[in-house]
């Protein structure tokens, strides 16, 4: 490796690793300064670069992400029950001149919980900054541990966005609606053949929590209110 | 926000092979890159807000498409890859406007007041090296890939890579002395 060519590699690339440049670069003080310079150089380059990166980006990614992935979900899911649809929408004639709008909001959350029963075997084992960041865009927060989340997502009931969440109660899985937007006047008893819980009016807006037959829902509402606190 | 980098260089990115789920390793991903992408993304197009969309887009389309990052250790190449994709479908047709790298985008509040000015002479010189220039350059000194990889992710061949390489630190090198020297006569 003659001089230029030397100089020129160390101009292109200081950290050059190749024995032939390693050798050229140790048989001369002039050259191993020469490139130790470059090295500096490039030092004071990776501190220009280096750019301010603004606040709560890689919580923004996250919560764009956590989004996108119910946004998915849901279309696959639509997409299966288009043609389920068309025959819902027969049977559901039946009930156009329903008074209220909230007067079906225990069967839209079954509906929601059968339409997403694989949620109920998740194991996303979510911490408190997920939880957090999903509750902040609804305006709250976690003041303590809510127990073992193994599902957290969006849901939307009478056209209202919420979080759906899938804790790990004493017997199974169980669902918990956080409807931040949804205001109800009194708990109303949610069950079927396989499930049973409530929706109830908390600080902002209403919360749903459902579970197998027998479950001991009362403590998981304990904990869940006591643990979010809402902006209201 | 703790930071840990999956180099190139390193052998870390094997840590990532042995996490239980997706999720998981898209979070151990997120919080390695995003710093480094966001700065690179900054210095394509010029514009924090941009740049900022453009990370997001990145990382949605990686969370998409995760299965096809077969190798973890290149997780860092793919997604400056999608990145650079991305910043060509969106941006691309709008670029000539863009090659202006915003002042604000420059100013650092850190440092201290001379350290400052010396880093923002170089920030100003960068922004004005063509991209041709830059580009393997921020390869090179943000993302630390080794030239054959910057030859990977730009489809250039690796002798080009190594004139542009050195074009880029001259030209540097040139518009420093040159700023210099205007300086002095300004205060002469």
């Amino acid at each position: 490796m003659d001089d230029l060519e030397f100089r020129r590699r160390a101009y292109a690339e200081p950290d050059c690793r190749d024995d032939e440049f390693l050798e050229k670069m140790k048989s001369s003080q002039d050259n191993q300064k020469f490139v130790t310079e470059l090295q500096k150089f490039d030092q004071r380059i990776k501190e220009a670069m280096s750019i301010d990166v603004p606040e709560g980006l890689a919580e923004r990614i996250l919560l764009n992400q956590t989004l996108s992935q119910d946004d998915q979900k849901k279309q696959r899911i639509k997409l299966v029950f288009s043609i389920a649809a068309s025959v819902l929408v027969m049977v559901s004639l039946f009930f156009v001149f329903s008074p209220s709008s909230n007067s079906n909001i225990d069967q839209q959350v079954l509906t929601h919980i059968y339409q997403e029963l694989d949620h109920l075997n998740e194991h996303q084992n979510n911490d408190m900054q997920r939880i957090n960041i999903m509750l902040r865009s609804f305006g709250g927060s976690l003041k303590h541990e809510i127990g073992q989340v193994n599902y957290l997502g969006s849901c939307n009931i009478a056209n209202k966005e919420g979080i759906h969440m899938v804790l790990a109660g004493s017997k199974g899985p169980v669902t918990v609606m956080l409807l931040p937007q949804l205001d109800i006047d009194n708990t109303r008893f949610i069950s079927d053949q396989r499930f049973s819980g409530s929706v109830f009016p908390v600080a902002k807006g209403s919360m749903v929590i459902i579970g197998g037959h027998g479950e001991r829902l009362e403590e998981i509402k304990q904990k869940l209110e006591s643990g979010i606190s809402w902006v209201i | 926000m703790k930071k840990f980098f999956i180099g190139n260089k390193n052998g870390s990115g094997r840590v990532l092979s042995d996490m239980p789920s997706k999720q998981k390793r898209f979070d151990v991903l997120l919080n390695a890159l995003y710093v480094d992408l966001f700065r690179y993304a900054c210095w394509l197009c010029g514009n924090r807000s941009m740049a900022e969309d453009l990370v997001q887009e990145t990382y949605l389309r990686a969370w998409r498409s995760f299965e096809k990052l077969k190798d973890e250790k290149a997780a860092k190449a793919w997604l400056i890859t999608i990145l650079r994709r991305e910043n060509a479908r969106q941006y691309e047709r709008i670029q000539p406007r863009l090659i202006d790298i915003e002042h604000e985008m420059l100013v650092d509040t850190t440092a201290d007041i001379t350290q400052s000015m010396e880093s923002h002479m170089l920030q100003l010189s960068i922004s004005k090296l063509e991209l041709e220039f830059r580009e393997p350059l921020m390869l090179q000194v943000i993302g630390g890939f080794s030239t054959d990889e910057i030859a990977d992710i730009l489809t250039l061949n690796k002798n080009t890579v190594l004139t542009r390489l050195f074009r880029a630190r001259n030209k540097l090198k040139i518009m420093l002395v040159e700023n210099t020297q205007q300086r002095d006569a300004g205060n002469g």
